[in-house]
């Protein structure tokens, strides 16, 4: 399995005055195929984490490796270029855009990435059936409940064929019910597509699905557990922070 | 990393968010549109109406005033070979008049009222035809003047000398012989200048001048005014001072094209402020999309992308108002030109029917100047827009 992420030393100091560490030498490496959870307090640098493994946010210190490509100091519209072509995003809430019906949000990275429309509609299209859309291609945001709204979320984020999909609190704003749905939904499209997924989350049940779970606090990787069999066996890093 | 690959240029994605903005948000939509529509509406009907004003300036100026006036060679007083100078200028095409004509000052006593004019003698029927004299009458007949020693009067005249018709004033004049003339009636044109003058026959004033068959200018009118410079040149060829309109009054124009400046300078105005109502349109937009926006930067739209979406959306934003402005504006113009509404001043003696004359170049130039204004409206939300923190404007 090839690595997909290699982030090294990583830091992030915000504030000009007061300064706050909020990622203090973080070492990870994300394997293609995997179902990575980050978890941890409110604080903790989780989300942090996250925009930078997904291009969002630039580090203070570290680098950062995609496919085995530094892009640690790319530029804007390279990182643009990447996002659109290498990562997928799910957030808590769903940030459709609310003018445009299911179909279209979906499309909407294909098009960004310059797809022909009718090309794009049709790729959209299987996506939407894939996640159990197919008789709600129509709809716009409004017209459609938390859980579903989400699930057209998850197609838009696997449009473009990404890398790596990056799920900040993809559940946070569902019931119980919906999201043991959407995670029913990433662990399937995982297996099918070996598709690798990031996820922050506060739900340890969804955490406990996952192949991996990293525990971070105040910036820092305190755990690491790997799912062997059923269960989870911890790391050195684990034992060592507690 | 595929460097060197030039970066798309299809506005495809652009327009498809712009166009959805403009559809589903059909209140700010309407505003905008609205308020650049009637600006440009407001535009087309005014400018109507100046091209209108400037129609019937000009049709007054061009009715009263010479369109050329040819005056003796240099250094003569008098044209003498007048006639053959006349038979001349009847073969310049377009040529719709010429009045051979023979001014002096004269001074005109009635009782005991005296009063300096202009006393000018001309072929009665050429003289209407450049100066419409006819049609100004207020009292008595024009052609009277076409036998005998009788004279019209401007209104000016008649009222200082307190004289009328059928009574004789005496002119007079250092150089000249005293001569009876009966007043045989009065004009008024309006102007001031002209209501102080008084008309002859040719005749009477040669007679009176006593300086023979000679005359000191040729007035003529042409079928198209805007003709004059040409036809002026031609006659100066011959060595006579030929001027047209243009050089003789060039007050005219330049009074005009100062009122056209500075009208069109309240009417950039106008657009201007209507465009600051796209500007907040397009401010409210942003701050409305920040999540959105932040959300097509995650999905990997680039920052010009970004700002094109809003410059796009400006633009035919703009453009949709100042169409249906510039039409709306045209239906306007052509409605009140259809009710010939008419103006009355005191001082003029007939009442002036407004014209509503639309440009079709404005029609199309007012919608394109908004849509270029609009875009330059866009540019501060467009340009904040692309610099927003994707992670900042995630969070909402």
């Amino acid at each position: 399995m090839s690595n997909i992420i290699e982030i090294k030393k990583l830091r992030k100091v915000y504030g000009d005055g007061v300064e706050l560490l909020a990622l203090d030498d973080v070492d990870l490496t994300i394997k293609e195929g995997e179902v990575l959870a980050i978890v941890g307090p409110s604080g903790s640098g989780k989300s942090t984490l996250l925009n930078m493994i997904g291009l969002l946010d630039t580090p203070s210190d570290g680098e950062i490796w995609l496919k085995g490509q530094n892009i640690t100091k790319a530029s804007p519209k390279e990182r643009a270029r990447l996002r659109n072509k290498e990562l997928g995003f799910i957030f808590q809430y769903h940030h459709l855009l609310p003018e445009f019906d299911a179909v279209e949000n979906v499309m909407m990275p294909l098009l960004i990435a310059g797809m022909d429309k009718k090309e794009a509609r049709h790729r959209a299209i299987t996506l939407l059936e894939e996640v159990g859309l197919g008789d709600r291609l129509h709809n716009r945001p409004n017209q459609l409940s938390g859980g579903q709204n989400q699930r057209v979320a998850v197609a838009r984020a696997l449009a473009g064929h990404p890398s790596i999909v990056i799920g900040d609190e993809p559940t946070g704003n569902l019931d119980s019910k919906s999201s043991d749905m959407i995670y029913e939904l990433l662990r399937k499209l995982n297996r099918q597509m070996n598709q690798t997924f990031i996820l922050v989350t506060h739900d340890m049940d969804m955490a406990e699905k996952t192949d991996r779970i990293l525990r971070l606090v105040d910036g820092r990787i305190v755990c690491e557990m790997r799912r062997d069999g059923d269960g989870f066996v911890s790391q050195d890093v684990c034992r060592q922070n507690e | 990393m595929r460097p060197g690959v030039p970066e798309k240029v299809d506005p495809l994605l652009e327009l498809f968010v712009a166009m959805k903005h403009i559809r589903t948000r059909k209140r700010q939509t309407a505003l905008a549109v609205g308020a650049v529509g009637l600006a440009v509406a407001i535009i087309i009907v005014f400018r109507a109406v100046m091209n209108g004003s400037i129609e019937i300036f000009f049709d007054l100026i061009f009715e009263l005033a010479p369109h050329v006036l040819v005056l003796p060679k240099e250094g003569e007083e008098y044209i003498y070979l007048y006639k053959t100078l006349i038979e001349f200028i009847w073969t310049i095409p377009g040529v719709a008049a010429v009045s051979p004509t023979l001014s002096t000052t004269a001074t005109l006593s009635f009782e005991d009222e005296v009063e300096n004019v202009e006393l000018t003698g001309g072929i009665p029927a050429e003289m209407n035809r450049v100066m419409s004299l006819e049609k100004y009458m207020i009292e008595g007949d024009f052609y009277a003047i076409s036998s005998g020693r009788r004279a019209i009067l401007g209104e000016g005249v008649a009222e200082k000398l307190d004289v009328k018709i059928g009574e004789d004033v005496v002119a007079s004049f250092p150089d000249a012989k005293t001569m009876n003339l009966v007043v045989a009636g009065v004009f008024r044109t309006g102007i001031e200048e002209w209501d102080g003058a008084a008309y002859v026959s040719l005749n009477t004033a040669q007679e009176f001048l006593g300086e023979g068959d000679v005359i000191n200018y040729i007035n003529i009118h042409l079928d198209d005014p805007y003709q004059a410079d040409v036809v002026a040149e031609e006659i100066s060829a011959l060595g006579y001072d030929a001027d047209s309109w243009r050089t003789l009054f060039p007050e005219f124009e330049e009074s005009l094209a100062f009122e056209t400046f500075s009208n069109n300078l309240i009417l950039a105005l106008v657009l201007l402020i209507a465009s600051f109502g796209i500007a907040n349109v397009m401010n409210m937009l942003v701050l409305e999309k920040t999540r959105e926006v932040g959300m097509l930067m995650a999905m990997g739209t680039s920052q010009s992308q970004i700002r094109r979406i809003f410059l796009i959306e400006s633009g035919i934003l703009g453009l949709a108002g100042g169409t249906a402005g510039s039409l709306f504006g045209y239906l306007v113009s052509t409605y009140l030109h259809s009710l010939q509404i008419t103006v009355t001043n005191p001082s003029a003696p007939q009442a002036i029917v407004i014209k509503f004359l639309v440009d079709p170049f404005d029609l199309i130039a007012f919608p394109l100047l908004a849509m270029a204004l609009s875009i330059i409206a866009g540019v501060y939300p467009a340009h904040k827009a692309s610099k927003l923190d994707p992670v900042i404007a995630l969070r909402g």
